[in-house]
């Protein structure tokens, strides 16, 4: 069976005054059918990049954008992503096949526009339903994500953080999409409420059958839902690895420095951090990006020459160490 | 007018040298406790005291020991430092307030940021905040709490807006300094996890009262609290088996505090509250175990 969502060496630059940052360069992976897949990684990284070059909102100023984002679907078959303008991705694709929570989208709701109104603009101006069936789809969305359809006719300032983020994934699921991606879905939110959320976006995937892309820095948040993690560095995909397998016995060497830094409640545990800083994305080191905080950083090598992907035993790496 | 009881007849006694971890949730009065503990807001009622003096109503004039005995780190490490003062001046300021002379100030000001670990310490001097990371930023807050040597730090959720792998690095840091100078600390934070690292003691917020207090490994052994119990449940520790499970939480969020819920405050969300009593009612802050309080009709 083929996958969702395959990425080819997919790249993202963008121009600035200092220079071209390489945000996202050169990454692959394969997403299934009703999987969830985590994207973790300091800030600056590349996974929100990654993100917005999937669902194809690129910045004004992409100074190099490649590789194939393969999205295969019954009825349109496989399509690129990469290849298919602005005007088909709106009509074919944005909240239809795939959508996305942006990073405190509940704070993006406008204060004076009631909820149905920010909830049905989509489904009128890029879809182009009725008003009628557009209210009655967003009715529908908000039972699934366990809010009363009397929230419709609020302000978003009536509402709980809470209720918002609820409102917000409804818009997300709204069209049925194939894909949902998860940008911090729930970095603002109080620790209960996040459980709360995280256990609707649990239920939603088992309902709908959806696929999720995960991006988060907080490696206990991703294991509450990823079936896959994959992990970034600066602008690269050092290692994808079932979740099963990450957890126990991570692969690389960053993987790892992540793990150890996660403060835990209930293991015992004394945590260590990685040291030195995400490096810049203008000028990234040569060789493995890691080299220069790697503590197992292999003299004339690492620094020389860039680690391509293995496959060793479920996971693929990208390290000279295997 | 109407009165936000932001922080309700709050008690504790914290002893030399021990780091007691505040947790809540937003809007359940941790920050404003610290704050009024600071004496950066005055308190309606109660009473404050430091080292055997009461300090709740002390006029501002005869608060300069206090001021000088105590400091705070705060949360947002890029507000919190002015953007137009180097790194250097933003460490001599507390001093010159103090009135170092300019000689003890370069000296204290290059070992400060050797103890925080912004090495080598010229190579920061002549920066200006906006030049560091965020981690980089915060281990300048630190040092600047740190370096008039107090003896009592109130350090505001100073690792939630940093990424999960330098809190750990920040967080040693404090652990260390704390231990190495016997500083008595309160640690507000949301996350009970990263509180396992500092703390000695817990105290437990919920809409602006306390509802637990005790030795930490105890209350995060057996928390007494609903609340409690429902704010570990809510925190996952990464192991992989999570995602098949859904976590038993209550479900709401907090109540508005200009208009709090009679009795218990978290009876509209506690699965185990007790009709006709837990909503007439408020608990009484008991001990219930050696040393282990809490506010709940179970108990």
């Amino acid at each position: 069976m083929p996958p969702l969502l395959e990425l080819r060496n997919v790249k993202m630059y963008y121009g600035t005054s200092r220079g071209t940052v390489k945000a996202v360069d050169g990454i692959s992976f394969k997403l299934n059918k009703g999987e969830a897949m985590a994207l973790v990684g300091e800030s600056g990284s590349g996974k929100s990049s990654l993100a917005f070059t999937i669902i194809r909102l690129l910045p004004r100023n992409v100074a190099e954008a490649g590789g194939e984002i393969l999205f295969y679907d019954e009825e349109l078959g496989v399509v690129d992503l990469a290849k298919m303008n602005e005007d088909e991705i709106r009509r074919k694709i944005r909240w239809k096949k795939i959508s996305m929570v942006f990073q405190a989208s509940m704070n993006a709701l406008n204060p004076i526009l009631r909820v149905q109104d920010q909830m049905i603009e989509p489904l009128v101006l890029h879809l182009g339903l009725s008003r009628e069936e557009a209210v009655k789809i967003a009715e529908e969305a908000l039972r699934s994500v366990g809010l009363a359809k009397d929230v419709l006719m609020r302000y978003p300032f009536e509402l709980s953080g809470g209720m918002k983020q609820r409102v917000v994934i409804a818009m997300a699921i709204m069209m049925r999409p194939r894909l949902v991606i998860l940008d911090e879905p729930t970095s603002a939110l109080d620790v209960i409420t996040q459980a709360n959320i995280m256990n609707l976006l649990k239920e939603l995937k088992a309902k709908f059958d959806l696929s999720y892309i995960l991006i988060t820095h907080d490696i206990a948040l991703a294991s509450e839902i990823a079936d896959k993690i994959g992990v970034m560095y600066a602008g690269k995909l050092v290692e994808v690895a079932p979740a099963d397998v990450f957890f126990r016995k991570p692969k690389h060497p960053y993987s790892q420095k992540l793990l150890a830094a996660m403060p835990t409640l209930r293991e015992e545990k004394s945590i260590e951090y990685i040291p030195g800083d995400v490096p810049s994305l203008i000028t990234p080191p040569p060789g493995c990006r890691f080299h220069p905080r790697c503590p197992y950083a292999i003299k004339g090598k690492c620094e020389k020459e860039e680690p391509q992907t293995k496959q060793i035993d479920g996971s693929e790496v990208a390290c000279w160490l295997y | 007018m109407r009165y936000v009881k932001a922080v309700d007849g709050v008690s504790f006694a914290l002893e030399k040298g021990e780091v007691l971890a505040v947790i809540g949730e937003s809007g359940s009065g941790k920050t404003t406790l610290g704050r009024t503990i600071l004496r950066l807001v005055k308190p309606t009622a109660g009473r404050i005291i430091f080292e055997g003096k009461d300090v709740t109503n002390a006029p501002e004039s005869a608060l300069r020991w206090y001021r000088f005995s105590t400091a705070m780190v705060f949360q947002d490490p890029f507000s919190s430092l002015n953007p137009y003062h180097t790194v250097q001046y933003i460490l001599e300021e507390p001093l010159i307030l103090r009135g170092v002379p300019p000689k003890n100030r370069a000296e204290l000001v290059v070992k400060a940021l050797e103890e925080v670990r912004l090495v080598p310490p010229e190579d920061f001097l002549k920066k200006y905040p906006h030049m560091l990371s965020g981690g980089q930023r915060q281990r300048v807050g630190i040092a600047r709490a740190l370096i008039t040597r107090p003896k009592f730090i109130v350090a505001d959720e100073p690792v939630s807006m940093l990424d999960v792998s330098i809190r750990a690095e920040i967080l040693s840091l404090m652990r260390s300094l704390q231990t190495k100078y016997g500083i008595t600390m309160m640690y507000i934070t949301h996350d009970i996890a990263t509180a396992k690292y500092l703390a000695d003691k817990i105290l437990v917020m919920y809409a602006g009262k306390m509802v637990e207090y005790g030795p930490f490994r105890d209350v995060i052994k057996e928390p007494l609290h609903p609340y409690t119990q429902a704010l570990i449940e809510a925190l996952p520790d990464p192991d992989p088996t999570n995602r098949f499970k859904l976590r038993k939480v209550p479900p709401g969020e907090p109540p508005s505090l200009l208009n709090p819920p009679a009795g218990c405050r978290f009876h509209p969300r506690c699965p185990y509250a007790i009709k006709g009593k837990c909503e007439k009612e408020e608990p009484k802050f008991i001990e219930a175990k050696k040393d282990h309080y809490t506010a709940c009709w179970l108990y």
